[in-house]
């Protein structure tokens, strides 16, 4: 019954994730200069709103961890950076997927851009610190490197106020000349994105406490071994 | 290639991406629950033995 109970957000996820297909692709209007590729729009913003939270999940386990010195906090940091990296590399597929039709080019350096790709890098780094040096040290470097890291975040969100680009304005400029008619199912796929986002950080939490549980009992072992 | 072709391209990576690394973590949490489960079952029996 508990293992079976581990699958229901799993599945409320994936359940959500096709009502947001659904909206996308079926209810939400077709827009006029640029067509069906303009729905990959409900996708991309989804997926870059779930990856700013898990990175604000990161910068919080972060802080938590150097005030309360406590695994569990360095755990859903990791967690949340793996979602948070997934994310990013889903708004960086599909952008360019996006822009290819629209733009005549696969990348531009608008500041947008620049500054989520730099997001991409940074976190990936913190991944690699993280691996790179184990234990209490690691987790702390890393802890430190994640609070830094996350100026990035509003960095990408006021990029387009801040710097002149040809990435467009969608929340940031008072709807953005967004159609009334896309607002539900951009509300939608927001929504299913955050679920999904939640439950591939608690899974991935779950699986840094198993390990954590794995390294407990066989120091214990060792222990008994040498007694 | 169509617009259509670059929306399915699309969908297809974030979709793919996200089942593939609910899969991995749900493959590698099975793993270390049957692992963990095995080395409990020596430490009980460690304990037992050691008194």
């Amino acid at each position: 019954m508990k293992r079976n109970s581990h699958m229901i957000f799993p599945v409320l996820a994936m359940i959500a994730m096709v009502v947001a297909l659904a909206g996308a692709l079926l209810i939400a209007p077709t827009e006029r200069a640029m067509g069906d590729v303009q729905r990959i729009f409900y996708f991309h913003l989804g997926s870059a709103g779930a990856a700013f939270v898990a990175f604000t999940c990161v910068f919080i386990a972060s802080i938590g961890f150097i005030v309360r010195r406590e695994t569990v906090w360095d755990n859903l940091a990791l967690a949340a950076a793996e979602v948070g990296v997934l994310f990013t590399t889903f708004v960086l597929v599909s952008g360019p997927l996006w822009a290819r039709p629209i733009w005549g080019k696969w990348w531009v350096w608008d500041p947008r851009l620049t500054t989520t790709l730099m997001l991409w890098f940074l976190y990936t780094g913190y991944l690699v610190l993280r691996q790179t040096i184990p234990g209490y040290r690691g987790a702390m470097a890393a802890a430190v490197f994640a609070i830094l890291a996350y100026v990035d975040v509003p960095v990408v969100y006021f990029s387009v106020r801040w710097w002149r680009g040809i990435h467009p304005q969608v929340l940031s400029g008072g709807g953005g000349g967004l159609d009334p008619r896309m607002i539900p199912p951009l509300l939608v796929s927001v929504a299913a994105f955050q679920l999904l986002s939640g439950v591939l950080i608690r899974e991935r939490f779950n699986l840094a406490n198993a390990t954590d549980s794995v390294d407990r009992i066989t120091v214990a072992l060792e222990d008994l071994d040498h007694e | 290639m169509s617009n259509l072709t670059y929306l399915f391209m699309a969908f297809a990576f974030i979709w793919i991406g996200a089942l593939a690394y609910l899969i991995r973590l749900s493959g590698l949490r099975k793993q270390l629950e049957e692992r963990i489960d095995r080395l409990q079952d020596r430490l009980e029996k460690k304990e037992l033995h050691n008194g």
